[in-house]
């Protein structure tokens, strides 16, 4: 047995590390390239340093510069000088070391030692500041490590420095308009942690930052598409904010003459790197493992251990949405994926949803998931954007089905409320979303979800009334059998009683379903507890073609 | 195989007692609560688990305090033994304990290689013993026993 373990924790230069942790290769290899560089520069005077540093760059371009960054990194009385050896040695643009950082950024940043962290920042000013091609990503990758959901003083210094180093070099900036876009998101994001924890001193900074980049680079805003509206909303409650808004309301071209008002904004997706972008790479890896690789029904320890890492405090509960962005938008299975016994996305949203205690977090939670309903388009949007929000309302119904009931309340309220000067238009868009929902076989039908006899009676019929065209399209108020027509949603609906004794019709069309339907699924049937073998997502897809080649 | 020396790189579905120079890769399942020595010393009971199935391991002091379940570890010249029933393994003063990741890695926690199983430790027992008098043997007659 394994009596008295003397270990203690390995020293290192850069890391924090526990007394489980190794060494690896890189590590090692970051020290020995630091000691030669130290010896081959220990003692000298100038001429013969850049000497030294020549004879070592001919040896190995990369040894030299690895050196250079660990001194820069673990020196901050020397890295001054460090950078300007660097400068002098490399013949690479720097392009070693920024990768080298991006590296550090994305697998190594929360271990790193705090004066590590500094001088890391340090040094993506000096990045910045001299203009280092890459300098951008740097950026990027340091602001996914600005934790949402979290207001630990390292978390915000890094929201603080990375504001400074913004403000110090705008016009830098502003040659950067996909960097501009991903500021302005991030911090818009960050505003909602500050503003709710009463951090008014950096609030205040944030909000002046952030209305300044609005207002002189809108048309970064535009690129960012609808999830911008969704983080302006959230902290509209703030005068500065609500002024923008009402702008975007009201007078839109005042911002850009591009600008048409607030639909054109909610009208355009937002590209997948914003929404990853406010995911640590630790969550990222975890999120995509869970949903590549563990099997459904095996997944609960993962959610523990995940809850655990980063669901556990109440602040952390701004995050939910964030992850649910992401899961929707970003995690797109494929064919192969969403056919065989993996987790399915629906499942971890379902899980995210229901461990969620916190009633704002849990509203915007239900926002993200329909996000992309509210003015889905066709030509722009994806089946796999509203998926998991049509599975977790149809697997709910018999196990949780007060979960069903709470989400389709709340879309039946998102129609009228989302923007009631919009209203009509939502409803198009969310009528046609359940459409094309219908259409690519998610659920063969729409009736047994949307107006399931066992949800309370003034929901359903506030159902009923509301998506009337798709209640008429699968129940249509005939007495023999006709083939289902798709109503157009222009066609004028006739207006018609509905009775809660419908059973007779109702079966009968149902029977008229699914022989239509028998032709569309991979192997005709419609099995409602199986919904992923009648899912007819594929490659092909964006090309306007269903998998029976239609 | 009982008293095998060279080092194996081991499911743990294949695992049995009395096997040593044990290599294995695994996901923390979960840590029991310490139990204390008379020595002071702080025993953890802790399930660990890979693709083949789930054993308990007996960790001693600092490593079990500082592991969390969830961490995926790689362990060298392990050893198993039996200890109230159940299959166990054990750390080596030699050998590696390190963390190399956490939560990615596929587990299965059956079979539970640990369930308590008399007659697995009662064929301990008797080969424990045997090899006990092979060894004694050996040291005292000096050629080769057995």
């Amino acid at each position: 047995m394994d009596k008295r373990d003397k270990r203690v924790a390995i020293p290192s230069r850069l890391f924090l590390h526990t007394l489980l942790d190794c060494k690896d290769e890189q590590e090692d290899k970051y020290e020995s390239c630091y000691q030669a560089l130290v010896q081959s520069i220990q003692g000298k005077g100038d001429k013969e340093i850049s000497d030294s540093l020549h004879m070592e760059a001919m040896k190995s371009h990369e040894n030299i510069c690895t050196g250079l960054l660990v001194g820069i990194l673990t020196e901050p009385n020397n890295c001054i000088k460090f950078y300007s050896y660097l400068s002098f040695v490399a013949n690479d643009g720097l392009n070693f070391v920024v990768s080298e950082m991006n590296r550090l950024l994305l697998e190594k940043f929360n271990i790193m030692k705090e004066t590590v962290q500094q001088q890391l920042i340090w040094l993506v000013r000096e990045l910045v500041r001299n203009g280092v091609p890459g300098a951008d990503w740097v950026c990027w990758n340091v602001m996914r490590n600005i934790i949402g959901g979290n207001t630990s003083n390292r978390n915000l210094w890094l929201a603080d420095q990375m504001m400074n180093i913004y403000t110090d070099s705008r016009v830098w900036l502003y040659t950067m308009p996909h960097l501009v876009s991903g500021v302005i998101y991030t911090y818009l994001r960050l505003l909602e942690d500050h503003a709710r924890h009463n951090l008014k001193e950096l609030k205040d900074k944030e909000v002046s930052f952030l209305t300044q980049l609005i207002r002189e680079r809108f048309s970064d805003v535009l690129s960012i598409g609808r999830d911008f509206v969704r983080l302006l909303q959230t902290v509209s409650r703030i005068p500065e904010i609500e002024q923008v808004w009402q702008e975007i309301l009201h007078s839109p071209s005042s911002l850009s003459p591009q600008f048409t008002g607030v639909e054109q904004l909610m009208r355009t997706r937002t590209p997948r790197k914003y929404l990853v972008s406010r995911i640590t790479p630790d969550m990222e890896k975890k999120l995509n493992f869970l949903t590549q690789n563990v099997k459904f029904g095996f997944h609960t320890r993962y959610e523990a251990w995940f809850q655990r890492s980063h669901l556990s405090s109440q602040e952390s509960q701004s995050l939910r949405p964030d992850l649910v962005r992401f899961i929707v938008s970003v995690i797109h299975p494929s064919n192969d994926l969403l056919q065989s016994d993996v987790m399915p996305r629906w499942a971890v949203i379902g899980w995210i949803l229901t461990t969620c205690t916190n009633p704002v977090a849990s509203s915007n939670v239900k926002l993200a998931l329909f996000y992309d309903w509210i003015f889905f388009d066709l030509a722009s949007d994806s089946i796999m954007n509203l998926e998991p929000a049509v599975l977790v309302m149809h697997h709910s119904m018999k196990p949780h089905p007060q979960i069903t009931a709470t989400l389709l309340d709340f879309l039946s309220r998102l129609v009228n409320n989302f923007l009631p000067s919009s209203s009509d238009q939502v409803l198009l868009c969310v009528t046609a979303a359940f459409q094309h929902v219908q259409e690519k076989g998610v659920l063969p039908l729409l009736t047994p979800l949307l107006f399931n006899k066992n949800i309370n009676q003034g929901l359903r019929k506030s159902l009923m009334r509301i998506f009337q065209s798709l209640y008429l399209m699968e129940n249509p108020p005939v007495e023999k059998p006709t083939p289902v027509q798709e109503y157009s949603i222009i066609h004028p609906i006739p207006t018609v009683q509905f009775s809660d004794d419908e059973d007779d019709s109702e079966n009968e069309n149902l029977m008229i379903n699914e022989t239509r339907n028998n032709g569309l699924t991979s192997n005709g049937e419609a099995k409602n507890d199986n919904i992923n073998e009648n899912l007819m997502i594929n490659e092909t897809r964006n090309n306007g073609l269903t998998s029976n080649g239609e | 195989m009982a008293g095998t020396n060279s080092p194996v790189m081991m499911p743990i579905k294949d695992l049995k007692p009395g096997m040593n120079n044990l290599n294995l890769t695994f996901i923390v399942i979960e840590i029991g609560r310490p139990t204390t020595t008379k020595e002071s010393q702080e025993v953890r009971t802790v399930k660990v688990a890979d693709r083949s199935g789930m054993v308990n391991l007996s960790l001693w002091n600092e490593p079990g305090k500082v592991l969390l379940s969830g961490d995926i570890v790689r362990m060298s010249r392990g050893y198993s033994g039996m200890f109230k029933n159940c299959m166990t393994i054990y750390t080596t003063k030699f050998g590696e304990f390190v963390k190399i990741g956490e939560f990615c890695m596929i587990f299965s926690e059956t079979p539970n290689m640990s369930e308590p199983n008399a007659e697995l430790a009662a064929q301990y027992e008797k080969e424990e013993v045997e090899r006990k008098a092979e060894i004694a043997a050996r040291k005292s007659g000096g050629g080769r026993g057995g």
